[in-house]
């Protein structure tokens, strides 16, 4: 597979150099290695990150990648392949203790959406649902206020906006929760499998609206996802993960994805 | 490479901690047909109880200050709070685990969070106790305005134990039924339903060592007569459980992303 390594200009909104992350396969392990460190950090130590101990491996293994202004990349991979560790380490959910991660001090937000329906309350209405995951995400009231109407309407949920979650179906879940994710400017946004629950025809405004908002605007959009051939026609750039680590990234994504299915 | 930062940016905090307070105080209440009532007719309800055994002659204890139903009825308020206040520290991964692990949430907003809730469960029965109290017939101390500031130090403790028990919990269960016994015991080992006066023997060398015998019989005495118990121990105290919160917070705060990934919580 080709590997193309990007350099382009103006530089890039992400630089990612020499990442790590290993996890625990074993519960019991898991436990104690868990307890072993919590100690060590306890008395201001580091544990050791170079190395595997029993039972670790690699669920990231040396990543070198740079997120460029005006990227729309599919990340993909195989489960397990280390494509959500990667965006949770991007997004700061979880501890980078080895390797850098530096973001361009121009980036204001940083919005990552996993598991979309996550995070909402079925007792709380639609509309409640709104301001609290707004919250989750860093906005600021006014801003909510001042997009409730726009995310009503991309949702098209109408007057079932004020009804309590719990009667919503699962495609209007996923319809509020992406209507507000896209409400939201953001300058890198990352959404890890967020349309798997979408019908068609809101997908294809999904995917229309994110290509306006993310082409020449100066921002970024990293999607992960096993739909490859659907975001194609969406998707600038293409990574793929193997077993922790980046085996190709191109910026032919219909090429890159013949590749990758079928090899 | 100056145009580069390691760090994310900010998050807007202010209506992140609105909301995260809503949904914990007005979420279960939305389940119930009486709704907000609830936080009113709790308390009343529990007066009501304490007023029943009196009546029935259950409590005898003998001589004090005040009647042994309002002892024991502010007694246990105030250790409510301190017990509230661990539990909801102790159990963050268990209430915000999932939601942590989708979203970059500032852990010390959470704590914070957690911190008002226990003063919000606390402070609406504590209104109806000095209602009644006044009620029958006991006199408040001038003093009883400060009682808040008092109580800060039982809550902080509270907090850090929650803290240091929810970390390591999150890892291993063990911690949890260990340190939900211990507080158990620790009901049992402080002078909660009976005066630090009365005690003798092994339970007095506990009594005396205990910090939580000088947290909460000096919020309770300032309640009725204005004093702290034992001032200087009670200072001391405050001053401990006051450098151990910020030392746990800090380490909770710090390892919050490690033990969500080791766990999945």
């Amino acid at each position: 597979m080709n590997i193309d390594e990007v350099t382009l200009t103006p530089p890039p909104l992400i630089k990612v150099t020499g990442l790590y992350k290993k996890f625990c396969k074993d519960r019991i392990s898991n436990m104690y290695y868990g307890i072993k460190d919590l100690i060590i950090y306890f008395f201001g130590l580091k544990p050791d990150y170079s190395s595997l101990r029993k039972n670790e491996f690699w669920a990231l293994n040396d990543i070198n990648l740079k997120i460029y202004e005006d990227d729309i990349i599919i990340l993909a991979g195989v489960n397990g392949s280390g494509k959500t560790s990667l965006t949770r380490m991007l997004t700061g959910i979880y501890e980078n203790e080895r390797g850098t991660i530096k973001y361009h001090k121009k980036i204001k937000k940083v919005i990552s959406v996993f598991a979309i329906k996550s995070g909402f309350n079925p007792i709380l209405t639609g509309r409640e649902n709104i301001y609290l995951k707004a919250a989750y995400y860093g906005m600021l009231r006014k801003e909510v206020e001042a997009n409730m109407n726009f995310i009503i309407s991309f949702s098209d949920l109408g007057s079932f906006i004020d009804t309590p979650l719990g009667k919503y179906s699962s495609g209007m879940k996923t319809r509020l929760a992406m209507s507000l994710v896209l409400s939201i400017k953001s300058d890198i946004l990352f959404i890890d499998e967020g349309f798997s629950f979408s019908d068609s025809k809101f997908k294809i405004k999904c995917y229309r609206f994110l290509k306006e908002e993310y082409t020449k605007n100066g921002r970024a959009l990293v999607i992960v996802s096993h739909r490859l051939m659907e975001l194609s026609h969406l998707a600038n750039r293409l990574i793929v993960l193997e077993k922790g680590k980046i085996i190709n990234t191109t910026r032919d994504v219909v090429q890159g994805i013949k590749d990758y299915t079928i090899n | 490479m100056d145009n580069y930062t390691y760090t994310l940016p900010k998050q807007s905090n202010k209506f992140l901690l609105h909301e995260l307070l809503k949904l914990r105080l007005l979420a279960d209440l939305k389940r119930s047909l009486l709704g907000w009532f609830w936080l009113l007719i709790l308390p009343v309800f529990a007066i009501l109880t304490w007023i029943f055994m009196k009546g029935a002659g259950i409590f005898e204890p003998g001589k004090m200050e005040i009647p042994y139903t309002a002892f024991v009825l502010l007694s246990t308020t105030i250790w409510g709070l301190f017990f509230d206040t661990y539990k909801n520290c102790s159990q963050i991964f268990i209430t915000y685990g999932k939601t942590l692990l989708v979203n970059k949430l500032p852990i010390n907003i959470i704590i914070f969070n957690e911190f008002i809730v226990g003063a919000i469960k606390f402070f609406i029965p504590f209104i109806f106790i000095i209602a009644y109290f006044l009620y029958i017939g006991i006199s408040l101390h001038p003093l009883v305005f400060i009682f808040p500031i008092v109580l800060l130090p039982l809550q902080l403790f509270g907090a850090a134990i929650g803290l240091l028990t929810g970390l390591f919990s999150a890892l291993a269960k063990d911690f949890t039924f260990l340190m939900d016994n211990f507080i158990k015991l620790l009901l049992l080992l402080s002078p909660v339903v009976y005066t630090p006066e009365i005690s003798t023997g092994l339970l007095a060398e506990v009594i005396k060592y205990n910090p939580l015998t000088y947290l909460i019989s000096s919020t309770r005495n300032l309640f009725l007569n204005g004093e702290l118990y034992q001032p200087m121990i009670s200072l001391t105290c405050t001053l401990c459980v006051t450098i151990l919160f910020i030392l746990l917070t800090r380490f909770f705060v710090i390892n919050t992303a490690r033990i969500l990934e080791r766990e999945g919580v």
